[in-house]
């Protein structure tokens, strides 16, 4: 083998061997990705609470911390780690079972959009003068298209039977994906079971909604 | 120096050295329990935000890297995020006076701080006749049985005229020993000699790591 060709071997192995081993942790080429604090490094850029330091690409893990950058930093942090919450209400509306409104109640998160996964939790309370018989359903729903389109996210059936009778049903539901840059609306819907019998309709409604939308998550939805 | 005369200095270097020891803040021996940042220094220790810069050390002097703090962040956004625990199930028959535990929730690690907890549980149900049901949210510790969390049952009772009898278990809050694993459910108990042909459950549990 020639001198000029062992070198350049030489010097091929000795740049490739530090790629294969150290990989830059979450897009920063000064923090290796087998780094023991990696992970935290990885947790603050997906939360958009570090965005680098002089480039996008490095982090400068060995700089100390000016009292100004940890302004933004605690800023950035206790925006990621405060759970958005909205309510919505409905009181004493009449309900055609046979012809219901999409969503009877809803609470929406339209202007807190994020461009991180997210979950939310929704909690949701019917309350209704049942006239008749009827057996119906209420259903949590979620809207991603500002109310347009509700899909349903779990449903609570219920049957009531004589009349003039009060009812009170609870729907309620955790870890409901959010997708990055989605505005959520989490709603209610009631409706008569497909193929069920029944007459009559629901008077003196009362709906409430509560739902939770955590910016990060525990361990449902690692990001 | 006569005798009296370094005892009394022995006694002063014996007194002077002991404080010193019992003021340790949080098990650091840089930082004295007096220290104004001794409650914040503490309040990180016992959850785990810090361990210190060697076992027995805090370096209170010594700057923060970047690094250091993105560990400090994310430990602290671990400790302040709670856990949601979410089930749903459905089911068949639940025999006479058989206590099922359903929708049974996903285990909350233990940590080295208290918790609260907080949630429902929702049951309909069908039957095929009259039928008394006694309610309860239920925990487990450490793997072991379930246990109800609070004194109370909520009875529901149907004439067997209608299905999908519907209940709301009660909102429930306690608080979590730090050092066990927990998991929630709701227990259900049709009454003598009655059955429950059908049934749906969700439950939600939100824990919190206690702040204090």
């Amino acid at each position: 083998m020639s001198r000029p060709l062992r070198t350049l071997l030489v010097v091929l192995a000795l740049t490739a061997a530090p790629a294969a081993s150290a990989a830059p942790c979450s897009g920063f080429t000064d923090v290796i990705d087998t780094d023991a604090l990696c992970p935290s490094v990885d947790w603050l850029k997906n939360r958009a609470i570090t965005t680098g330091c002089s480039s996008a690409t490095l982090f400068c893990p060995t700089q100390p911390v000016i009292r100004l950058s940890m302004a933004a930093f605690m800023n950035r942090l206790g925006r990621a780690l405060v759970a958005g919450q909205h309510g919505g209400a409905l009181s004493g509306a009449s309900v055609d079972l046979d012809a219901p409104p999409a969503v009877l109640c809803n609470a929406g998160f339209g202007a807190d959009p994020s461009p991180l996964t997210r979950a939310a939790r929704a909690v949701a309370t019917v309350s209704a003068k049942i006239n008749g018989s009827a057996t119906y359903a209420v259903t949590l729903v979620q809207s991603t298209d500002g109310g347009v389109t509700w899909t349903p996210l779990n449903a609570v059936p219920v049957s009531v039977g004589g009349s003039d009778r009060f009812s009170t049903v609870r729907a309620v539901k955790g870890d409901i994906p959010v997708a990055p840059n989605s505005s959520p609306d989490f709603g209610v819907r009631i409706a008569r079971v497909a193929g069920s019998s029944g007459t009559g309709g629901l008077t003196n409604v009362v709906c409430t909604v509560l739902a939770m939308l955590d910016q990060r998550t525990g361990t449902s939805f690692p990001f | 120096m006569h005798v009296p005369c370094r005892s009394a200095l022995a006694l002063v270097v014996a007194l002077a050295t002991i404080p010193a020891h019992a003021q340790q803040c949080a098990g650091f021996d840089d930082v004295l329990a007096t220290s104004a940042f001794c409650p914040n220094v503490t309040w990180m220790k016992n959850r785990a935000i810090t361990l210190g810069c060697s076992g027995t050390s805090y370096c209170p002097d010594e700057l923060v890297s970047r690094l250091a703090m993105a560990a400090f962040m994310k430990r602290l956004g671990d400790v302040a995020t709670p856990q949601v625990l979410s089930a749903e199930a459905t089911g068949s028959a639940i025999a006479s006076g058989a206590t099922q535990e359903l929708c049974v929730s996903a285990e909350v690690p233990a940590k080295g701080y208290g918790r609260t907890a907080v949630g429902e549980a929702t049951l309909s149900y069908d039957t095929s006749g009259a039928v008394d049901v006694a309610l309860r949210i239920v925990r487990s510790t450490n793997g072991g049985a379930f246990v109800p969390v609070h004194t109370g049952i909520l009875p529901e009772a149907t004439d067997g005229s209608r299905n999908h009898e519907h209940v709301i278990a009660p909102v429930v809050q306690l608080v979590a020993d730090g050092a066990a694993a927990y998991r929630f459910a709701l227990a259900v108990t049709p009454g003598a000699g009655q059955t429950i042909t059908g049934w749906s459950c969700q439950l939600l549990m939100t824990v919190q790591n206690a702040i204090e």
